[in-house]
């Protein structure tokens, strides 16, 4: 592998995984630098990446596509601890690319009971948050749990948007179950906690962050029109239990 | 105040895990979460306004997400979990009950339009607030290496 492409490869797990653009572009250089590689990424993009290449004198002008993306902020970590250790010259490009390839792997799907776990805390927490009472808490841990264990085993079955759709109206339904059953006086956050687990808040909170840069504004767009979409289902999934249940 | 900060740290770490944080960065998860709700509740109880809280409250995040990543490298989660609580969720929530409205024939529009303009300006005021945290932090972290004269 050249090591332009250990280089692109670099950012693009970065973006694969969720991981800021700037995260993305600071690795991309300490791995460019660390390689000899003089190149630049002009255009970002959700889908894919463009820039320079200065070798031997001559100009050469590179596209990389990015490909799908998901959430995984821990392999973000290590994917910069890697630039970090390339940066210090303690890792050379054989390393970095066999280390990158295990990065670049698909997510396990490992570890399920404690993601529906931590959906179930997620719920319950926000609920408190939001000024919920304590039986809201308690339906939002349930809703919860259920939706993201729904999501988990329709993920792979079906496209990002209808797996979202089925595991919100999932927990839609248990909390306004809840709600019809005269169990909690607070509608408001109880229906927003149970799908906790589904608000791309990781995409828009680094699509306004991409916004501030000039630079990144086309992928800040996409990854806001993205998130967008999510809302969308969401509400979709409310007014569908809504009027089931309700 | 202290409780809905302690609510608000809990869902931070709950959240940190939802997102594969490794488990080393749940307690600075904990202290962003914390933080970023004390300083939004104490500035609001000051009579700021609601969106210079909330920038405000993303820049101590974002602070205290820097330095934990100058010892810890772990800065895009605990980032990101320390500034989920301080975002539009109740607004976003309303403009989706509004869209839920809208979609049963019921003239929301206007509701829909107050609570996502709401829902924006609060996500930009994360996003500005949290860029600046950055450059404080590390304004910050090298003002500490500097050698004395």
């Amino acid at each position: 592998m050249r090591p332009l492409d250990v280089a692109l490869d670099t950012a693009v797990a970065v973006l694969r995984n969720g991981g800021p653009t700037a995260e993305a572009e600071r690795c991309f250089s300490k791995i460019s630098e660390a390689l000899g590689v003089k190149a630049r990424i002009s255009v970002w993009r959700l889908d894919c990446l463009a820039g320079l290449e200065e070798r031997d004198g001559e100009r050469a002008a590179f596209l990389r596509p990015v490909g799908a993306t998901t959430l995984d902020l821990s392999r973000v970590g290590e994917i910069r601890a890697l630039a970090d250790r390339a940066a210090a010259g303690a890792a050379d490009a054989r390393t970095l690319e066999a280390e990158l390839t295990a990065a670049s792997a698909p997510s396990p799907a490992g570890r399920p009971l404690r993601s529906i776990l931590a959906a179930a805390a997620c719920a319950a927490f926000l609920c408190q948050v939001a000024q919920g009472d304590a039986a809201a808490s308690a339906i939002a841990l349930a809703a919860g749990a259920l939706g993201q264990a729904a999501r988990l085993l329709l993920g792979p079955r079906l496209p990002p948007l209808a797996g979202t759709l089925g595991a919100a109206l999932l927990s839609e339904i248990v909390a306004c179950v809840g709600l019809r059953l005269g169990w909690s006086s607070t509608p408001g956050p109880l229906l927003l906690a149970s799908v906790v687990y589904a608000i791309p808040s990781v995409g828009v909170i680094q699509g306004f962050l991409d916004l501030l840069t000039r630079r990144y504004r086309l992928l800040g767009a996409g990854r806001l029109l993205d998130a967008g979409l999510v809302f969308l289902v969401l509400a979709l999934a409310l007014a569908l239990a809504h009027a089931i249940v309700l | 105040m202290i409780v809905h900060a302690l609510w608000t740290a809990l869902f931070a770490v709950a959240l940190a895990v939802l997102l594969t944080a490794p488990a080393r960065s749940l307690g600075a998860a904990f202290l962003c979460g914390a933080a970023g709700m004390l300083v939004q509740d104490g500035a609001l109880a000051l009579d700021v306004r609601p969106s210079w809280a909330t920038a405000l409250a993303a820049t101590a995040v974002a602070v205290v997400a820097t330095r934990s990543a100058h010892r810890q490298g772990v800065h895009p989660v605990i980032m990101v979990t320390g500034l989920l609580p301080l975002g539009a969720s109740s607004a976003v929530f309303q403009a989706l009950v509004g869209l839920g409205r809208l979609a049963a024939g019921e003239d929301a529009a206007a509701d829909v339009a107050v609570h996502a303009s709401r829902a924006f300006v609060t996500f930009l005021s994360v996003a500005v607030g949290a860029a600046a945290g950055v450059l404080v932090a590390r304004v910050l972290v090298r003002g500490l290496r500097r050698p004395p004269a």
